[in-house]
This record gives C-alpha cells, structure tokens and sequence, in this order.
C-alpha cells in the first residue's frame, strides 16, 4: 500500500475537498460520518481508541485535511492519507521522521517500516479483528517528551470495556508488566494507576476476556479506555501468565467471587439456575438445610449477611418457602462474598457482605433471552437507549409451582403457590465523567396453605447511583435508595376470626464515596453513609365486617443508623501491602415510642414492669456508637505465594427474630432498642495462598476466630410475633466460633472446579443477667447452625464447545436438635421429655447432582438471529432421603420420632433456553 | 414435564442416651368450683420404655392458700391425690408436694379462673366426616384462656348370632350347629355394647385477640367419615376449663412441641416451663403446671341417623357359608364363630349351611361393654 503522510502543515491541502462542519462534543464516528459524506473520501480508524475524544469544530469550506487538522489541534491523533482517498487516522502513532528516541527500545528494526506498519494494522483493526500478538505492537503516546521530568510520575486512568456488548469488565486486571505493578478495574470497570514517565506495557485480562496489551509512552496524566474481546476458543489453550494472580495479591482475605457464566454450570434443583445456592458452594458458607437459601457464614446467623443487589439491600432473597433464590440469573454479573476483610464502607452486618451485581446491558444492540423450565418462565430484553451511552436490562420471571407443593409435607397439600420477580436496569454515561446508574426490583411471593390462610412477601427496592470523574485519580459514587421487605398472613375461614397480620422494613438510604487514588502507594476510600429505618413490627386486623378481631398494632419502630469510614490500601513493597481501614458508626433510636421500664436487678418480665415511659416523635431514646476496625494485610513469600492476616470487627443494628431452624419468610425483625443492644463481633483470620501449574490451580487455607458479643437469642417458648414486650422473650447471649476453611480450585482447562473443605464450630453462652431462664444452665450450647464439617466438591468438564458435564457432590454434619430424652404422661398422652438445647444432631448430609448442557449453536461472530441451549440433569443423583427435619410427636397417644426428608429421591430435571 | 417426586417421612429412632432417673411429672388442677381435686403425681420414663406412666405414691399433697389456710389431698391410688375443699374465689393457692423419697416441690401462687358455663356443643357434617364444635362466651370478658377435654361413649353393634357351636368333647372341636335359643332368636346380650375413650390431644383456644371474650367455634374432635363412633349413636362430654394467661401458654407450647410438629418451619422444640419447682434440689426439672379453675361441661348425643351419610363397614368380615357338615367344620373352623343359617329345610329346623364371622364381630363385649350407661337415653 502506498502511503502518503501529511504532516501538520498539510502538504495535499491544495487536493482535498472542501468541508463544512458545526459540531459540538461530536464523537468520532459523527466527525468521520459528517467529513466522508462531504468530500466522498474513506475515513479508516480504531473506534477503541476514541471511546471518549470529542471534537467542536465550527469552519465553512475548509480543506478536508485543514478540518483534520483543526479536529486533532492539540491532541495525539494523527492522520494520513494514500492515493486512493482513504484517510488513516491513528492516535498516538507518531508518522513524524522523529519518533521518540525510546521507541524502538533495544531492537533495531527499520524506521519506515515499523511506522507504516503500525499504521497499517491500527486501520485493519476497525475493519475486522485481528489477532492478539499483532495488537501488542502499538504504542501510545501521552504528552511530550519535553514535558518529561526524571522520576516524576503519572496517573493513567480509564474504563476497561466489552468491546462486543460496551459493558464494563468488573475485575480485569490492568497490569504493568516491566514494574510488576497492577490494579484491579471496580465495579465500573474504572481503574487507576500510578506509573513513572517513560514506557511501559499494559497488559490487560480479564476471565472470559482475550488478553490484550497496550504499549504506551506517557508523559502527563491520561486517560485510556481498553475494549477488550471475548474469548472464543481456549479450551486448547493455557494461559499463562505471572498476573494472573490476583487472588494471591488482593490483600482482603475471605472474599470469594464466582460469576454467573459458573453459577449456571452448576447442577441446581429442576436446573433453575440459583445464585444462593452457588454461594452455598464455597468454603465457610452452610445452611442448615436443603430447602433453604438462609446462609450462615462462618458460624453466623442467618440475618448477620448483608445481601446488596445492586447497593439495595434485599431482606429475604428466596421463593417458595426459601427452596429458590429471588435473583434472576439472566441479569446477574457476578456474585461476591465477604467473609472475612469486609470494605470499610460496608457496615451493619455480623458475618458478611453478599454484593450481587446485575450485568450493564448491551450498549451496541437489542439482544434478550427467554427460557423455560419445569420451575420457571424467564424473559430477558437488553439494549441501548442511546448507542454507545446508555442501555437497559430488563428480566422477569414467574413460576407455575402448584405442582411443587406434592414435595412438601402432607400439611401442604391442597395449596397453592405462586411467585415472580422484576429487574430493571438502566445506566446513562453523561459526558466524560459522569454515570448514571438506575436499579429497580420487585419480587412477591404468594402461597395459600389449605385455601385457609394465605401468606404473601415480597422486596421492593430502588436505586439510583450518580458516580462522577473529578480527576483520574479520584472519582465519587453518590447513591440514594429505598428498600422494603414485607410479608402478611391472612385468614378468613371463620368470619368470626378473620384476620390480617402485617409487617414491614423500609429503609431510606444516603451513601457517598469517595475513591482516591493518592499514589502508587496509597489508594484511599472514605465516605458517609446514612440509613433510616422505619419498621412496622405488626399489624393484625380484622377481616370482613363479622370478624370480631380487634386490631392489634404494634408501635412503629424508626432508627437513623449512620456512619463514616476511611480505608487506605498502602503498597509498603511490591511484596508487602496493607488495607487500614476505620468506620465509625452511630445509631439512634427514635421516637414515636413507648418504651417498659422494669425493676432494676429483677429479671425481665411482664410482671417487672414498673411503668412507661413515652418518646415524642424524632426524640432520641437511646445511642449507640462505635468504631468498627478493618485491618488485612498481604505478604508475597515468591511469584506463587502468600501470606494474609486480617482483623475486623462489626456492629450490627437489626436483628431477625426467629425460633425456627429454617429461615422463614415470616421471621420478624427487630431494630435494637433500650433493651435489645446492638450485635458486635470481631473476627482474627489467617490465610496461606499458592497458586500451581502456572497460577491454573490456586489452593488457599484459611483460619478463623470470632467472638460474638450481645448475640440475640429467644428464650424457650418464646413469643415473637405480636409481642408489644418482646424484650421479656428474648436473651443476649454470647458467641464463639472457629474454624478452618481448605480449598483447592482449577480455573482453566477443560476440566475446571473446586474442593472446598470446611471445619467450623459455634457455639452460645446464654450471659443475660435479665433473662431469667438460664438455657443449658448457662454452659455454652451449639447453635442451630453448627455444622462442624463440610465437603463440597464441584467439577465442570467441557467436552467441546457444544456439550459439557457438570457434577457437585455434598457432604455435612447434620445440624444441631434438640430430641426427647424421655416421655412421660400429661393431658390424656404421653409427651417427649426434651433434651438441653441442641444436645443432639440429624442425621449427616450428602447430595450428588449431574447435569449435561448442550449449546444449539457457537459461532459468535457470524449474526445468528437465535441461539438455544438445553440444560438437563439429575439432582440428588443417589437418591438419598436426607434429613430435613427428626421429630418426635404424640400421636394417638403415644410419642412417635419422624424423619422427614423434602427432596428424598433424585429429581430429574429439563430446561431449554433462547437467546436473541 | 411430570415429576413424580414427593418428601418421605420414615419413622426413626435417635440414638439418644437415656436419661437415668424420672423427673416428677404434676397434672391436674385446684378445684375453686366446690368439685373434687385431682393431682397427679408420676414419674418420666425413658423414651419407648413399655412402662408409660409410672404413678408416683406415698407422697403428701398439701393445697395452701394464700391467707394461710391448707388442705391435704388423700392418696386414691395410681399416683392420684384428691380432696373435696372449699377454697376462696378471691384467695391464690398453691401446691405444697413431699415425695416418698423425702424431696420437697412446691408451685407457684395461681389466681383462680372462675370458668364460664358452655354455651352449645354442635357439629358440621362434611364428606369428609363429623367436625364438633364447642361455643362459650364470658359476660364478664374476664375469663381469656380456655382449656377443653373430653370423654366420649358410643354404642356399637356386632353381627347378629342366634348360632351355637355343638362340641365334640373328645375332639375338641365343634361338629356341628345347632339354634342357641329354641325360639331362633339371637343374644342380644352380646349385640349391643358402648365403648369409651378420652381426648389425648390438647385443646386449648383464647379469645383475647377479640372485642368480646366469645368463642364460637372450638374445634373439639373430628370423627372421620365410615369410623365406628357414628355407626350408631354417639355422645361426647366436653369439660372446659378456663386458664390464667401462663398457663395457657404452657399448654400452648406443650402442644406445639410434642403434636405439631413436622412442619417446614418447626420452632426448635424445648421442654415447657411449669409453675413448680424442687426446693431442695432447685435444679431438678419439674415437669407440669399446677393452677386454680374450676371446670364445667355438657354432654351432646349424635346420632347415625342425623348425620346425612355415614358409610360404617367396620372391619368385620362374615366368612362365606359353612356347610353344617364335621369334616367341613374343622377345615374350615379356624377359631370363627357361628351367626346366621344361610339355606335350611323344615322351616330353619335343619341347617344345611350357615354364616360364621370372628369371635369379636359376634361377641361385643369381647371390646366394649354390654352395661348401658347411666347417661344412655
């Protein structure tokens, strides 16, 4: 190809035609479209390398390579053209004779032909794509020479994309390779670095991702977006690579991260692809039973998780009396679970922060989705609003579950159930530093039990998130939401006693953060976050104008919990970081309110009430504060080796109420109040990480020791719902758990999966001087979530492109109960003599499930108008009648043990998917 | 897509440790109405032990008021203590127990429930079966909590039998049959019997979640469609008895934890907090709840004939006729009992072949007794 360079001064001026333009923050594709159309010449460019240039231009029959000229005055673009009217435009290629004198580095190649061919493979690329290896050959250039000082450094910042789709690509990991520096891109895909002046190579990946590199020669701060490609074919292929490593040179410990391309590899119940169930899957997270999405990380109770989807937080995520997670995976991203180092700018829970983070849609074009299975009907439209700059996600699902309801217990029979659930995502880039994120969700379940009482909840929540670019090196993320949880429970069967019982949270929310990107050293978050509460703790009125029932209502509850943090990630070495982080928090329980006051030294009851006492409304009636620590650090002991210690403490606010192994959709919350104190923990871990055969298998070992302080249990036979005096029901106790927590994961290769080994312990001690009864006389007691040991093993094997296996296989201790020790003769039968609480267990767990996918077609590249998928398998593959529950009742007299299993034989499942 | 799937429920025994001595069990309540008192002492037995009830005896049961007065209930055997007292409505009492092996209980104060009489006990037939009901109300809204049992009688009949065997002594075996009365006519001796039962469930219902103290509906017994109860006539005793608001709640939890359980939300099950406690070992477990009522009751007769259908089989099966032959009869015997001839000549006089049926299906009071009660109409 001939190729005619012109310089600044635009020697073929006197050749090009004439243009016109008035443009204003065009982009580059409007410059291209508007110039080609006027001067019928070809404009050649690479549309990744002017993400976010734009260009005001005002000029009245100008030459063509004057308006070029005009358009990239001051930038690091550059233009050419051949003989044939094309015009090239590059950026940060100089076609100048003087290159910069580094450019070359150590190999000598000829001058005019390196440029030329920069040139030419820069163009090629906007026409089809290309490989790889050739992409690392071309260089930016940020800045002049001239501006260079020694040892002064920059900061190179910008959004790593989907090419194909322009989502962000969360975690990929933008490494310098000649200074072994690197950071991780945030949720955004935003990342920043703090680099000398000088050259460098970038290298960029991401899982799912092709690798991509960049070459740049950087002289001021600059900002570069990376597209990035999806990888089509690396079953063959190993990658390999010293960075990627990340889950060796994070410095948080206890976090584990599994997106939704492996959640829907996993074998599920009737192949709904189910997020709880797929956190269910790593190490230190139980629950103590089948049918439930209730989790208990690291020996906490089920309400200690933080469940934020998109920020909002969700209070029950699970249909169908907790058999299925409320989240649709057609619009999940990925799913990340802190265990152990919690950021600072979480607060409010015990044990851990579960984000589940929906996908940005498709900024390029209208695609969706739809599927069938035996459980759901799913339905998924993504697309932009405005091309390149906004796109929306949009999924339903509903259910047909009738037929469900012959799993349950005979109890169940005759019911009826239904389910569904709305997501809708927007997202809006407004300019070059401004972003708008929008999350609405919906979900309601109903279920009616012997056409008698019918149960209804459901999430509402709502988000708006304003994140805003000061500089390259700081930006901030504002959110403002409101989330509810609600259940009710109705009955009309006897119009005397017809009833409606209802509950509610809702919660208002203020968060703002700041992320700042000090140096290369220091990386700094802090931020204010405010929540108010507003808790309607029970309604129960009557039904019908016959209902007798008198209302009951139980006080409105508000509290404002807020809270500042600051965290600093600090890169002591390239061995050795740390993250400090501080989060001081403060919660105020508000008026309206009465509130008992009881006989001091007495024991807490009805009877030691000694009067009332009234809080107008907005009036404080009792403060709690205080610091919570965050503290993890990393040391590299060699390339695939590490070393991590961590320290946190918590404090949580709100407490669900429930005497109930399962969690229940109809458990109540409690915010803390006069009596009921706030829960406090503190965790110690430890944790060894090595990486084998070239970082394609990473093992890690972690160890963990948690004092739980002020931990609310309920008193035996406690009433919890409708309890104006629920004090009097409930106890503080105090908690210790430990264990140790083994995984071994292959993340590349045809076969890929984990092992994951947990030991865990927890146990309470009732230590409420107040309480009165003493459970266990005071020694500590296992609570209802101690599972000691748990094995899960989880395996994906590709066969090709179109079929693969999937398998899991779990094993655990069965969960503590509390069984007859004995019987005796009261009311006309004999009755069970319990036990001390939990001095006993069910029976061990252990499932095995299977299941094949085959994809219809796999060609990405070519436009297929649709691509179908098939999922089918078998859960519970051994048929095990796993415990869910062991009783004992009195039947007819006589006191009988029962052992009831949900799911006691292998399930089958189908389900068929469409992509459009 | 049908899956035939379902949740399993097996019996199952845990291997629990046995608890080594029995805890002091107390039931029954103080009579304020001027009945008669029944404690009744026993002692837990190991889970699936065969002896049920172990009756405690040789202990002193003191009743004390709360101004001093007492009154000591007699042993009537079986772990029962009772007394006929006449106590103060407006007084607390409590129970003062001294077992044979020298430990000393004692419960707490009650405040007397004065019970309110029982409105009306009726019944709704479904095809299901025969649901009763129980109605009350407390003019004075001051009664809440109330607790209800009950005794029930039925009259039931056998196969009608005017058959004897005739036996060969030295065979020792029947031969042949022969009339049991000259005049043909059957034993009704053995025809008609009644046979009784007690409630073993608890039954307990409140009204303080309403505007007035009324119930109107308290689901009593259900007799299941085709049950021997109704295949005649039918009578249930219903006793109420009112309860403080605590010991509600302690039949209350006693219920959730030993008949409703099985559920997917159980509550974890606890053994229920009484009102008694061992004063010289305070922490021994004491199990039961002493309080203060009185109890009032009414008695309700159904009949087959009211009930719009009641498709009564029992289980009886009369075997296919027997030839009225030696050799027939002892192939064939196996221990059944003659009913009715099948073919005769002469009028009945001979009997060709006859009806034999199992000896319970003739005889009633080999399950019942033949003694009308004295509330029978």
């Amino acid at each position: 190809m001939l190729l005619r360079s012109l310089d600044s001064n635009g020697q073929l001026s006197g050749q090009a035609p004439l243009v016109s333009l008035d443009l204003h923050q065009a982009s580059i594709h409007e410059l291209a479209q508007s110039l080609e159309k006027q001067s019928g010449w070809r404009i050649f460019y690479d549309s990744t390398k002017f993400d976010s240039s734009r260009f005001d231009l005002n000029l009245q029959e100008r030459p063509l390579t004057e308006a070029l000229k005009m358009a990239f005055a001051n930038t690091d673009f550059h233009f050419s053209a051949d003989a044939y009217h094309h015009v090239f435009i590059t950026k940060g290629i100089t076609l100048q004779p003087e290159l910069p004198e580094d450019f070359f580095g150590n190999t000598a190649l000829a001058k005019k032909d390196s440029s030329q061919k920069a040139a030419e493979e820069e163009f090629d690329e906007n026409v089809k794509s290309k490989d790889t290896a050739v992409q690392a050959n071309k260089l930016l250039v940020f800045g002049q020479k001239s501006a260079a000082h020694p040892n002064q450094r920059v900061t190179i910042s910008g959004y790593v994309k989907d090419a194909a789709t322009g989502e962000p690509v969360n975690g990929a990991t933008v490494y310098v390779e000649d200074l072994k520096t690197g950071a991780a891109a945030d949720q955004f895909g935003y990342y920043t670095l703090n680099i000398p002046q000088g050259r460098h190579i970038i290298s960029i990946q991401s899982i799912e991702m092709k690798d991509t590199r960049r070459e740049v020669v950087i002289y001021k701060d600059a900002h570069m977006n990376v597209d990035m490609r999806k990888q089509i074919a690396t079953l063959k292929r190993v990658v390999i690579s010293a960075s990627k490593v990340a889950n060796l040179r994070n410095v948080q410990m206890g976090v584990q991260k599994i997106d939704i391309k492996t959640i829907k590899t996993l074998p599920v119940l009737f192949g709904e692809a189910d997020i709880m169930k797929a956190v269910l899957t790593m190490p230190g997270v139980q629950t103590v039973s089948e049918a439930s999405t209730g989790l208990n990380v690291r020996g906490g109770s089920t309400d200690q998780n933080l469940i934020l989807f998109n920020g909002a937080t969700i209070y029950n995520p699970s249909h169908f009396f907790g058999m299925f997670s409320a989240f649709d995976p057609e619009v999940v991203k990925d799913v990340e679970l802190y265990k152990s180092s919690i950021p600072a700018k979480y607060g409010g829970r015990l044990s851990s922060v579960l984000e589940v983070n929906t996908r940005e849609g498709n900024q390029k074009e209208y695609t969706g989705s739809a599927g069938i299975g035996p459980l759901t009907s799913r339905l998924n439209i993504e697309g932009p609003i405005q091309k390149d700059k906004s796109s929306f996600v949009f999924g339903a699902r509903t259910t047909y579950a009738d037929w469900l309801l012959a799993l349950l217990p005979a109890q169940y029979k005759n019911s009826k159930a239904s389910f569904y659930d709305l997501n809708l995502d927007i997202s809006q880039q407004i300019g070059r530093k401004d972003n708008l994120y929008f999350t609405g969700y919906l979900s309601n379940d109903r279920f009616n039990l012997n056409n008698d009482t019918t149960y209804g909840y459901g999430n509402r929540n709502i988000a708006v998130k304003w994140k805003h670019s000061f500089s390259n090196s700081l930006y901030s993320v504002l959110s403002i939401g409101y989330d509810r949880y609600q259940y009710s429970i109705s009955s009309n069967q006897d119009s005397l006693t017809a009833y409606k019982f209802s509950f509610d949270i809702n919660q208002y929310y203020f968060r703002l953060h700041f992320n700042h990107y000090l140096s290369s050293k220091h990386t700094l978050e802090y931020g204010i976050n405010s929540l108010y509460y507003k808790l309607h703790p029970g309604n129960y009125e009557p039904e019908g104008e016959t209902s007798l029932v008198v209302p009951q209502v139980i006080q409105a509850e508000q509290a404002l919990e807020s809270a500042v943090y600051l965290s600093d990630k600090y890169t002591l070495s390239d061995d050795f970081s740390l993250e400090a982080g501080i989060r001081y928090s403060v919660y105020n329980y508000l008026g309206p309110q009465q509130i008992n006051n009881y006989a001091p030294g007495l024991p807490r009851s009805v009877d030691n009430i000694t009067d009332t006492s009234y809080y107008a409304s907005g009036k404080i009636i009792k403060t709690y504060q205080g610091p919570e620590y965050r503290l993890s650090a990393r040391y590299l002991l060699g390339n695939d080796y590490s070393l991590k210690a961590g320290f946190n403490t918590q404090r949580q606010y709100i407490h669900m109420l429930s005497n109930t192994a399962a969690m229940a959709p109809t458990d109540i919350w409690k915010l803390s109040d006069t009596y009921i104190r706030p829960v406090l923990g503190d965790q110690y871990s430890l944790g060894l990480y090595k990486n084998l055969k070239s970082n394609t298998m990473e093992t890690s070992l972690e160890v963990y020791y948690k004092n739980i302080l002020d931990n609310l249990d309920y008193k035996n036979g406690a009433q919890l719902v409708l309890n104006p005096h629920i004090e009097t029901d409930v106890l503080n106790t105090k908690g210790k758990a430990y264990g140790v927590e083994f995984q071994i994961k292959k993340t590349e290769g045809k076969l890929t999966g984990w092992i994951s080994y947990t030991y865990s312990r927890v146990f309470l001690k009732q230590d409420d001087s107040y309480a009165g009864q003493l459970i266990n006389n005071g020694n500590y007691y296992p609570a209802d979530y101690d599972i000691p040991n748990d094995l899960v093993l989880v395996g994906n094997y590709k066969i090709s492109h179109r079929f693969s296996f999937s398998f899991n296989g779990i094993y655990s201790t069965g969960r503590p109960i509390t069984l007859p020790i004995g019987q005796y003769y009261y009311a006309g039968s004999e009755r069970a003599l319990y036990s001390d609480r939990n001095a006993y267990r069910i029976p061990d767990y252990f499932r095995t499930d299977f299941s094949i996918f085959i994809d219809g077609n796999h060609r990405i590249k070519q436009k297929q108008r649709t691509h179908n998928s098939w999922s089918l398998g078998v859960y519970n593959l051994t048929g095990r009648k796993n415990p869910y529950s062991v009783y004992y009742v009195s039947q007819n007299g006589v006191v009988t043990g029962y052992k009831l299993s949900i799911f006691g034989s292998a399930i089958p499942f189908i389900n068929f998917n469409i992509r459009f | 897509m049908i899956l035939v799937v379902a949740s399993c429920l097996q019996k199952y025994n845990a291997p629990v440790r046995p608890l080594p001595t029995g805890y002091l069990v107390v039931e029954g309540y103080i009579d304020i109405g001027g009945g008669t008192t029944n404690i009744r002492l026993s002692r837990t037995t190991p889970l699936n032990d065969s002896a049920v009830y172990l009756a405690e005896s040789g202990g002193t049961v003191v009743v004390e008021g709360s101004l001093g007065d007492s009154g000591l209930l007699s042993p009537q055997g079986s772990g029962i203590y009772s007394a006929v007292l006449s106590l103060n409505p407006r007084e607390q009492y409590r129970l003062r127990i001294t077992t044979s092996n020298g430990e000393q209980y004692l419960s707490g104060f009650e405040q007397p429930q004065l019970t309110p009489p029982i409105d009306s006990i009726y019944w709704a037939s479904s095809s299901d079966g025969v649901q009763i009901f129980a109605a009350t109300h407390d003019p004075s809204d001051s009664v809440r909590y109330f607790l209800w049992n009950y005794g029930e009688t039925w009259e039931f009949h056998t196969y009608i039998s005017n058959l004897v065997w005739v036996y060969d002594s030295a065979l020792e075996r029947p031969v042949t049959v022969a009339y049991r009365y000259p005049d043909m006519s059957y034993d009704s001796s053995i025809y008609t019997c009644w046979q009784g039962d007690s409630s073993s469930t608890i039954i307990v219902g409140a009204s303080n979640q309403l505007g007035q103290s009324v119930i109107d509906a308290q689901p009593i017994t259900f007799i299941p469609q085709a049950d021997v109860r109704l295949s005649v006539e039918y009578s249930i005793d219903v006793n109420q008895i009112a309860l403080s608001k605590n010991v509600y709640a302690f039949y209350q939890q006693l219920q959730t934890n030993t008949e409703q359980l099985g559920s997917l939300f159980d509550p974890l099950p606890s053994q229920p907090a009484g009102n008694i406690s061992c004063l010289t070992n305070p922490n021994e477990t004491v199990v039961g709840y002493v309080y203060v009522s009185r109890q009032e009751s009414k008695r309700k007769f159904i009949s087959m004939l009211d009930v719009p259908f009641w498709a009564y089989v029992g289980d009886c099966f009369v075997s296919k006729p027997f030839y009225n032959n030696p050799t027939y009869i002892q192939y064939n015997w196996l221990g059944n009992y003659p009913t009715i001839p099948d073919e005769t000549t002469d009028f009945g006089a001979n009997i060709i072949s006859f009806y034999a049926a199992s000896y319970a299906c003739v005889d009633c009071t080999l399950t019942g007794t033949n003694i009308k009660p004295g509330f029978w109409p």
